[in-house]
């Protein structure tokens, strides 16, 4: 991930444009200093052949031969060679003939392979017919094209190689923030509020970003939590006036002869009013378990025993319905979470796959080991299932699908599930059972 | 038998006339005191059959009123109510010395229930093993219950239910205090959850031509005892 993203981080950009613009720099300023350090060798050398050709051809024509000798023991890079009219060698070096350069005082290059080095040659016809050509050594000039074009290639490599682990490097830190700050980002995305952007406190933009963006969630978090704390706060404060309703159609009830037609809404009336009561009771214990003030409850539990309670109670239940309930609880290491509330959630999870599967159907309990070594308790129905749209919805509060509207219930249930799932940190999953409906508490081993 | 004397410890005056009112209309004799420290001394004075404390209390708390007076050996059983509905609460409560843990808002027959299994334990024999109610027996050793003769194939949860209900005959039991004893739980397990149990069980008791032993008190809960 770190390696396909980061070519697209700015300061990876910024750093490799920096890198190009200092190459060309550095290709300029050898290139001018070869340029102008070559120029100056090259006239350098033109200026003593020029001079070398005025002195030679101000001798004497016989002493000539001699004066060239003595010049070449002088100075071996410069060697002269003395030629008749028509071409031949008369005296000095013949490596360059009349036929190779000409005689109009203009200084030329010359190149030639085997142990020649390259020269730079003047040649001219003397007054009395002869012609004299001088030249002189100009390796130094080649010598230096392959220094400057060497530094050139040595620099070039190194500032490519020195580029690129600077970007890596200068990007790798804000691609590690940005991972971080997506991972509490997904988090949040999840459902859990109180997760905050990391800071680094460099106060450099990312992390003014995020501080913006952390600022956002607060505000975020605290209409969420007024908004729940809203519901809360009327359940808790209904309840007790609710429950004196709740005595007093009780009382009525008894002020009434047995066969009274207002005993049957009396009664009506309080389970009504019961029913509110749980209601109201469930709403608040969600809030218990997601305020995780249960921590302290953790322990290790063998979640088969809870299993094996929770089929007990639910048996007659099953029975009565006459839907099968099957048992299968396979030998699994313990875990570590709270028995009650995981009796709870187990309850309540056999409780809904009751609810919604036909007479005639078959509720499946079960506590397998799955291949990732995850201890999962599974409730399988035939049930008419949840659809795929409404799979997420139905762990959020009051939720109840289309299609079982019409079985009893507050739609309360699955969200405590959640609730208690969110609290071990379990994974609580919906799928198709194809038909019915499947439901996964997958409980992390930590024993 | 004198009227059973009841201390209420309870600050919240509302709360307190209603327990007054109730308790005393049931034929109790009630005390009522606001102050955990005057409750505290009250209550070890060991006149009161039960004690029905408020876990929140200006001065003295409840929980440590009733480990106060577990530690001088005063045995006058303790009803704490609360209005903290958590399970640690409730762990806490009957750990400090608390015989059974009440959640406010709370319907006062589920309270005077509570109140009146509260006075029976302290007089019956709660080691006993064998139980005899009417033709119904019920051995805890060989978990054989019987009833007239008549051998009934109860499953252990219902050994439990009968034997809770037996002990406490012609006491009200609510479905809440059934499900906390024999299951041990204290959330709220739906509706008709223990309605189904009950019926199951009652299905083996119940005979044709027997008189009905397994009452439905409408609205609060069950009854083991002769017909009202």
């Amino acid at each position: 991930m770190l390696k396909h993203n980061i070519w697209r981080t700015t300061t990876f950009r910024l750093t490799i444009a920096f890198g190009a613009v200092f190459a060309v720099g550095i290709v300029l300023l050898l290139g001018l200093v070869y340029l102008q350090t070559a120029g100056y060798l090259t006239r350098r050398v033109d200026h003593i052949l020029v001079a070398e050709l005025d002195a030679f051809s101000r001798s004497r024509p016989e002493a000539l031969p001699q004066v060239l000798k003595q010049a070449a023991s002088r100075d071996p890079l410069s060697t002269s060679g003395l030629f008749s009219a028509t071409g031949e060698l008369v005296a000095g070096d013949g490596r360059l003939t009349p036929a190779d350069v000409p005689q109009d005082g203009v200084v030329r290059e010359f190149r030639r392979s085997g142990g020649f080095a390259p020269q730079r040659a003047l040649g001219e016809r003397l007054p009395w017919g002869e012609i004299l050509i001088v030249h002189r050594d100009s390796s130094q000039l080649v010598e230096l094209r392959r220094i400057v074009l060497q530094a050139l290639v040595w620099s070039g490599a190194s500032i490519t190689v020195l580029g690129l682990a600077l970007a890596v490097l200068l990007s790798a830190r804000p691609l590690e923030r940005i991972r971080a700050m997506r991972g509490a980002s997904e988090a949040i995305v999840a459902g859990d509020l109180a997760v905050r952007l990391p800071l680094d406190g460099s106060r450099d933009e990312l992390d003014e970003l995020a501080r913006i963006v952390n600022a956002m969630m607060d505000e975020v978090e605290r209409l969420i939590t007024q908004a729940r704390t809203v519901g809360e706060g009327v359940a808790h404060e209904l309840r007790t006036p609710l429950t004196r309703l709740r005595a007093t159609l009780d009382h009525a009830t008894q002020g009434l002869a047995p066969g009274d037609p207002r005993n049957a809404l009396l009664e009506a009336c309080v389970a009504e009013t019961d029913s509110v009561l749980a209601r109201f009771r469930a709403l608040l214990r969600i809030a218990a378990v997601e305020a995780r003030s249960r921590r302290s409850g953790i322990e290790r539990v063998s979640l088969g025993a809870i299993v094996e309670q929770v089929a007990e109670l639910y048996a007659p239940l099953a029975v009565e319905r006459d839907v099968a309930l099957e048992v299968s609880i396979a030998l699994v290491p313990d875990v570590r979470a709270d028995a009650e509330l995981m009796f709870e959630a187990l309850s309540n999870l056999v409780d809904n796959a009751l609810k919604f599967t036909p007479a005639g159907g078959t509720v499946r309990l079960s506590l397998i080991a799955d291949v990732a070594g995850l201890v999962v308790v599974e409730v399988r129905d035939d049930g008419p299932g949840i659809p795929q749209d409404e799979r997420p919805l139905v762990t959020k509060r009051f939720y109840r699908s289309r299609s079982t509207s019409v079985a009893p219930g507050h739609g309360l249930g699955l969200s405590l599930v959640a609730a208690v799932a969110d609290l071990h940190g379990f994974a609580l999953t919906i799928e198709d059972a194809e038909p019915g409906t499947v439901v996964r508490l997958a409980c992390g081993v930590q024993v | 038998m004198p009227a059973a004397r009841i201390l209420t410890i309870e600050d919240d005056d509302t709360t307190a006339a209603e327990i007054v009112r109730d308790l005393a209309a049931r034929g109790f004799e009630v005390e009522r005191t606001g102050d955990g420290a005057e409750g505290l001394r009250l209550a070890s004075t060991g006149r009161y059959d039960v004690i029905t404390l408020d876990r929140m209390l200006p001065g003295v708390d409840g929980l440590t009123i009733a480990s106060t007076l577990k530690d001088k050996g005063i045995d006058t059983p303790i009803l704490m109510i609360s209005a903290l509905n958590d399970v640690d609460e409730r762990v806490r409560g009957l750990r400090a010395g608390g015989d059974d843990y009440l959640t406010k808002p709370f319907v006062l027959d589920e309270m005077a229930a509570r109140i009146e299994v509260l006075l029976r334990r302290r007089r019956a024999d709660a080691d006993r093993l064998l139980l005899r109610y009417a033709d119904l027996e019920l051995d805890l050793v060989a978990h054989a219950a019987r009833r007239g003769g008549r051998d009934l194939r109860l499953f252990p949860k219902e050994v439990k239910l009968l034997e809770m209900f037996m002990r406490n005959s012609e006491q009200i039991l609510t479905r809440s205090m059934i499900f906390e004893t024999v299951w041990g739980y204290s959330f709220d397990p739906g509706t008709n959850l223990i309605d189904v149990h009950i019926r199951a069980l009652r299905k083996k008791l119940e005979a044709p031509g027997l008189p009905l032993l397994l009452h439905t008190v409408r609205g609060v809960g069950y009854r083991l005892g002769a017909e009202a």
